[in-house]
């Protein structure tokens, strides 16, 4: 259902705001997993955790537990540039003995998911992780994982490195964590509650008129950075993004504010005071999701360039007026074939508003506003 | 034309210019001769749309004519618009199905719905896609034909 327009609700700059977050959200809402692929997701990784788990399974004495982490679970997802499967990322944390070696806790549970007739035939070996790709609508990567410091309730994990020689520390549980305190700040601290350090393992997926900017930002921000950086390999990668805008982000209550001021602020959280770029890990200070810069300086001045331009773009989709300017100023962060789904379905839902009294201020002809004319039954006619 | 008569006499057309003055007061009305009415005003269907500026042309016991002064409306290279007549007016409502009568306010129906026809319009424009439903008309219908040529 689209937002009703309050023409007296503010000048006309506030109504373009609330219009560019109207396709905005409509936006976002189209890049993310319909609520059928998502239940299909939830269900998806619940199996996986169950076939570790099942009591013929020889990983059942070290207790598996597979989550989502990552975009997945902090409604970030964003649907790939001329592609329909989506990544989502899981984690599968067994609780083997110190002994067990990276390699080998990466070979017990891709050999568990061999035994299961249907994984077998969708597994592909990466090379940290095991890949399920079901058919179409996305894939699902599990990445094996040890407790840090097992028996604890500490989300703390180790997982391996590329090459499958040195655990690394990580805590995507912490990370999710931090992400939804820095996403509705204003509300944990009005509440006086903390960051919990046990969140709920299960992604969540709001719809999207209940999803706060911020997660929507990300995505659209995502999105920019794909279709800005087709073709190439330098460009920023999403945990960079997010990271920096979850700190950037100030309780903006709108889309377009929030990205306005996301966007300004955002390189301010790169810390230089180390002689280099780190974008460190809210969680494990230790990490720099930026270490790749230093060996790849076009990285960094790639980020810096998406950023400008990110900018640049909203700046001339605030000042669009009329249909082609408005079009051309969706391309950078939507790709034109999305700009039109958008626009589609928007005009779509509109229309259907229509049998429950969609609503025209006559005074400046504006559609789709919370007080004024009802729109009589009608149909358009003509000889074309 | 006596058959579309209805059982009450026709709002006036006093009344019709007085109420579309009170939809949007920045608008103009010209009376022409005893039955007639020319509106002009503005409607941006969209907090993005351009100011489109509307001419409704009315004369009593004939059916509203709406047409799009300016800016001067596109087609999509070959496409023409759709739903209008001519490419000129814009059809709001299906003449046969009698969706408008002579008692009905214009600045209850025909503004409102040449504002949401902007609206499609706009999107037609971007998209190619006509989200807004409605009629096409029977060739074999002499109503429409007689209203509207």
């Amino acid at each position: 259902m689209l937002h009703e327009l309050d023409p007296m609700g503010g000048g006309p700059d506030v109504l373009r705001d609330e219009y560019i977050d109207q396709i905005f959200r409509e936006a976002a809402g189209s890049l993310d997993l319909t609520p059928t692929q998502h239940a299909e997701v939830v269900k998806s990784y619940t199996s996986v955790g169950e076939w570790l788990d099942a009591p013929d399974s020889p990983l059942r004495a070290y207790r598996p537990l597979v989550y989502v982490q990552g975009s997945g679970a902090i409604g970030t997802l964003t649907k790939p540039l001329g592609r329909d499967d989506f990544d989502i990322d899981g984690t599968c944390v067994i609780t083997v003995p110190d002994s067990v070696t990276p390699a080998e806790l990466k070979w017990m549970i891709g050999a568990r998911l061999r035994d299961h007739e249907v994984y077998r035939a969708i597994l592909e070996e990466k090379s940290r992780c095991w890949r399920l790709n079901y058919a179409r609508a996305f894939h699902l990567d599990i990445i094996p994982a040890k407790p840090k410091l097992p028996h604890t309730d500490l989300t703390a994990i180790y997982i391996t490195d590329k090459e499958l020689r040195l655990w690394k520390e990580s805590d995507p549980k912490a990370y999710i964590a931090w992400f939804n305190l820095r996403k509705a700040v204003a509300r944990v601290a009005f509440t006086g509650r903390g960051a919990q350090a046990n969140v709920k393992p299960a992604p969540q997926q709001e719809a999207p008129a209940e999803k706060g900017p911020l997660p929507i930002v990300i995505q659209l921000m995502k999105r920019h950075r794909d279709v800005t950086f087709q073709g190439r390999d330098d460009a920023p990668i999403s945990i960079i993004i997010t990271t920096l805008a979850a700190h950037a982000y100030q309780q903006e209550r709108s889309i377009i504010g929030t990205m306005r001021s996301v966007l300004e602020r955002m390189p301010a959280f790169i810390d230089y005071s180390l002689g280099y770029a780190n974008v460190a890990n809210p969680t494990i200070k230790a990490e720099n999701f930026a270490d790749k810069w230093q060996k790849h300086p076009d990285r960094e001045d790639a980020f810096y360039e998406w950023n400008e331009k990110a900018k640049g773009d909203l700046d001339r989709l605030s000042g669009a007026k009329g249909t082609a300017q408005v079009r051309a100023a969706l391309i950078p962060f939507l790709g034109e074939k999305r700009v039109d789904i958008v626009l589609n379905r928007m005009a779509e839902k509109t229309n259907t508003k229509r049998s429950s009294g969609l609503k025209i201020d006559t005074k400046t002809g504006l559609v789709g506003v919370s007080s004024g004319i009802v729109v009589p039954r009608a149909n358009f006619y003509g000889n074309e | 034309m006596s058959s579309y008569r209805p059982q009450t006499p026709p709002l006036s057309i006093a009344i019709q210019a007085h109420c579309l003055h009170i939809a949007q007061p920045s608008s103009t009305c010209r009376f022409t001769g005893r039955s007639g009415l020319v509106w002009r005003g503005g409607a941006r269907p969209t907090p993005l749309s351009e100011e489109y500026r509307l001419q409704i042309n009315y004369d009593l016991g004939f059916l509203p004519k709406t047409k799009v002064l300016e800016p001067e409306l596109r087609r999509r290279g070959e496409e023409k618009i759709p739903h209008m007549y001519n490419q000129e007016t814009l059809c709001l409502f299906n003449p046969d199905k009698r969706e408008w009568n002579d008692q009905m306010r214009i600045s209850n129906t025909i503004l409102p719905l040449a504002c949401l026809w902007l609206y499609f319009y706009e999107v037609w424009l971007a998209t190619g896609e006509w989200h807004g439903g409605g009629d096409h008309p029977d060739p074999l219908n002499t109503r429409s034909r007689i209203l509207f040529n």
